[in-house]
């Protein structure tokens, strides 16, 4: 573990990560250690976003530099080894609802979802009850997340969780409800287990669910 | 009191100007007596709310209403897109209907309009969205992280040049113009460039969308005339908005100028120099093709509690977004905001404003508290959640505007008002916040 990778990281100090990754790949150092702490650093940007000490430019900056070191890691991965180097907790399915295309909320927490070790199935905008049910058969996994900025879009959170229990797979999936207008009552009329109005609420309970 | 005074006699001689427009509206006949006296009453009710300096009758009412009044009367968003006319019987059927005390016109667009041109940050019924959804904004970085120079040297040639070819897929030609700047010579060698058929072809879609955009100012006029004749006054006819929105809704968007603080913050402020005269030319040049109101429309975005630290809000977005509600206000005009999300830690900002010239419409943010910060400084309103209206009983919403109307609306400068716009919701809710905001809201 490498302190101050971490250290640098979650005061976003984005040259120096750069520079401390190069050197760490020059000696030849693991690309899975450099990752390791890269998410221990951003579990730690992460509560401080829920304290209330960073906000969306820290984590949208956090993920500039997450995505920037994650391509400076990409040959080593391909050439050695370590494919699958870490661990996952688990899968999430993700998309915004039908009728809505707004993505800032999602796509920042797909990636809050990813670098805390989820594998997230981005299912995109404007996705349909049918894509959602059809994923779920397919991959299985056990969270579903629905995204809508719209106050229409809660009329199609409902439907989708319809579908999912009408093809008779509510008791397999956690579902929760995510936007800017979603609350305890839109979670109860959509049929929801949660809602999340900031991009770690997701987090917070997929662990839960999953156990960890 | 005292920082209204700073304002000037001059700023005051055009408020009440303005104000004495907005009472009687020129060229606007009314269809009885009657409506000319609940749009007298109306307007007085919303100014001296705003105002701070009387108690009205009763708690005015302010329904914030999105695509409510087409999907109410079974008109698909993409119908209310392309047919003005149908559009804006809808509108008036509405406002007749639920008798509030203003609401915003329809502010929904032309569909027409897009198609001519090809809009590519806008989603609407039937071209990226399904017929019977929304308009939507699409949000990407129509400038680029390296463009801010360009942005900055010369705004109008970025935008000609560079950000209408990228927003409309047919007006891809001008980007083959030659910098404005260069025609000054006047010499003919500089009006070449209007022979090549890319450009003559952009400014052909440039006249016909300028022909749509006539069609609809002419209805739009119309809706307006005749819903003042109707007995409803117009509030809030002009937009304008907050420089940091600017620049993160149309430019970089979110990610881009999220990052942007961090990357280049010498360039994003400059930049917001820039976008704090575009939005106050926005408001006032408005204004100046929609009179009959005093009031300006700014709806703010990214500012909320969630979005930025206080340092980052007082850094980046206060001071421009002061400078324009000050520059407005200078002016001779009310302020109508709009915070969307929750703004519980940026109350105290408020408190910099003048009195009584600004208008605070909530989302999220505790009312309670809202009208303990700013009861000397600003009018508030909204915050009747969009989530009651749609689930909620009549009972429910009942219970909410009486206890909102007890906690808040003492010694008046409080409007009743839902928080994020209204596209579907209970007609019966609907109903139900007016009737009890009638009934529990006097002042008498």
């Amino acid at each position: 573990m490498s302190k101050k990778l971490i250290d640098e990281f979650v005061h976003l100090k984005e040259k120096e990560v750069i520079k401390i990754v190069k050197n760490k790949l020059n000696s030849n150092q693991a690309p899975s250690e450099i990752i390791n702490d890269m998410r221990k650093a951003m579990e730690i940007i992460g509560n401080k976003f829920a304290s209330n000490e960073y906000f969306i430019p820290e984590l949208m900056y956090s993920g500039e530099i997450m995505k920037t070191v994650t391509k400076m890691l990409k040959p080593k991965l391909l050439s050695g080894s370590e494919g699958k180097e870490n661990q996952c907790l688990g899968k999430v399915i993700i998309g915004t609802v039908e009728g809505d295309i707004h993505n800032i909320g999602k796509d920042l927490v797909v990636f809050i979802l990813e670098a805390n070790g989820f594998d997230v199935v981005d299912l995109g905008v404007d996705v349909g009850s049918k894509q959602f049910v059809e994923k779920i058969k397919e991959t299985k996994s056990p969270i579903v997340g629905l995204s809508g900025l719209l106050t229409v879009a809660f009329d199609s959170m409902k439907n989708t969780i319809d579908m999912i229990s009408s093809e008779g797979l509510r008791e397999d999936v956690k579902i929760i409800i995510g936007g800017s207008q979603v609350n305890e009552v839109i979670k109860n009329y959509t049929g929801a287990d949660a809602f999340g109005q900031d991009a770690m609420s997701a987090v917070l309970f997929a662990k839960k669910w999953i156990g960890v | 009191m005292k920082k209204e005074s700073n304002l000037g006699k001059l700023s005051e001689k055009k408020f009440n100007k303005n104000i004495q427009n907005w009472i009687s509206p020129e060229g606007v006949i009314f269809n009885d007596k009657k409506s000319e006296k609940l749009y007298k009453e109306r307007v007085n009710r919303l100014k001296y709310a705003i105002k701070l300096e009387k108690v009205p009758d009763r708690v005015p009412i302010l329904l914030n209403v999105t695509f409510f009044p087409t999907y109410y009367y079974n008109i698909s968003p993409k119908l209310a897109m392309y047919n003005y006319e149908i559009l804006y019987q809808s509108w008036k059927k509405f406002l007749l209907e639920f008798e509030p005390d203003s609401a915003p016109g329809p502010h929904i667009g032309s569909g027409k309009f897009f198609e001519i041109l090809g809009s590519q940050n806008y989603a609407w019924p039937g071209h990226g969205v399904g017929e019977e959804y929304s308009f939507q904004f699409i949000e990407a970085e129509y400038m680029k992280e390296n463009e801010y120079d360009i942005f900055i040297k010369d705004t109008s040639d970025f935008i000609v040049r560079n950000y209408l070819p990228r927003i409309f897929k047919k007006l891809k030609g001008l980007k083959y113009l030659i910098s404005i700047n260069e025609m000054l010579s006047g010499h003919v060698s500089n009006f070449i460039q209007f022979s090549k058929p890319e450009i003559r072809e952009g400014l052909n879609f440039l006249l016909d969308a300028g022909n749509e955009a006539a069609k609809w100012g002419e209805a739009t006029k119309t809706f307006k005339k005749e819903i003042m004749a109707a007995g409803f006054p117009i509030f809030g006819g002009a937009v304008a908005l907050a420089p940091f929105d600017i620049i993160g809704n149309y430019l970089r968007g979110t990610r881009g100028i999220m990052i942007d603080i961090y990357r280049q913050p010498k360039k994003l402020l400059e930049a917001l120099e820039i976008a704090t005269s575009i939005s106050i030319k926005m408001g006032l040049s408005n204004l100046r093709s929609r009179s009959n109101n005093p009031v300006v429309y700014m709806p703010l975005h990214k500012g909320g509690d969630d979005f930025l630290s206080k340092k980052q809000y007082e850094t980046f977005y206060w001071p421009y977004l002061k400078e324009v509600i000050l520059t407005l206000i200078k002016n001779g005009y009310f302020v109508y905001l709009f915070a969307e999300g929750s703004y519980n830690s940026r109350l105290k900002f408020i408190r910099e404003l003048p009195v009584g010239k600004t208008m605070w419409r909530f989302d999220q943010t505790d009312m309670g508290n809202a009208k303990k910060e700013l009861k000397d400084i600003a009018c508030i309103a909204g915050n009747l959640p969009i989530s009651l209206l749609i689930t909620g009983s009549t009972e429910d919403v009942k219970e909410y505007v009486k206890n909102m109307i007890k906690l808040v609306s003492k010694d008046g400068g409080y409007i009743m008002c839902n928080g994020a716009g209204i596209d579907k919701a209970k007609p019966e809710n609907i109903k139900a916040m007016i009737k009890y905001t009638q009934k529990y809201g006097s002042y008498n």
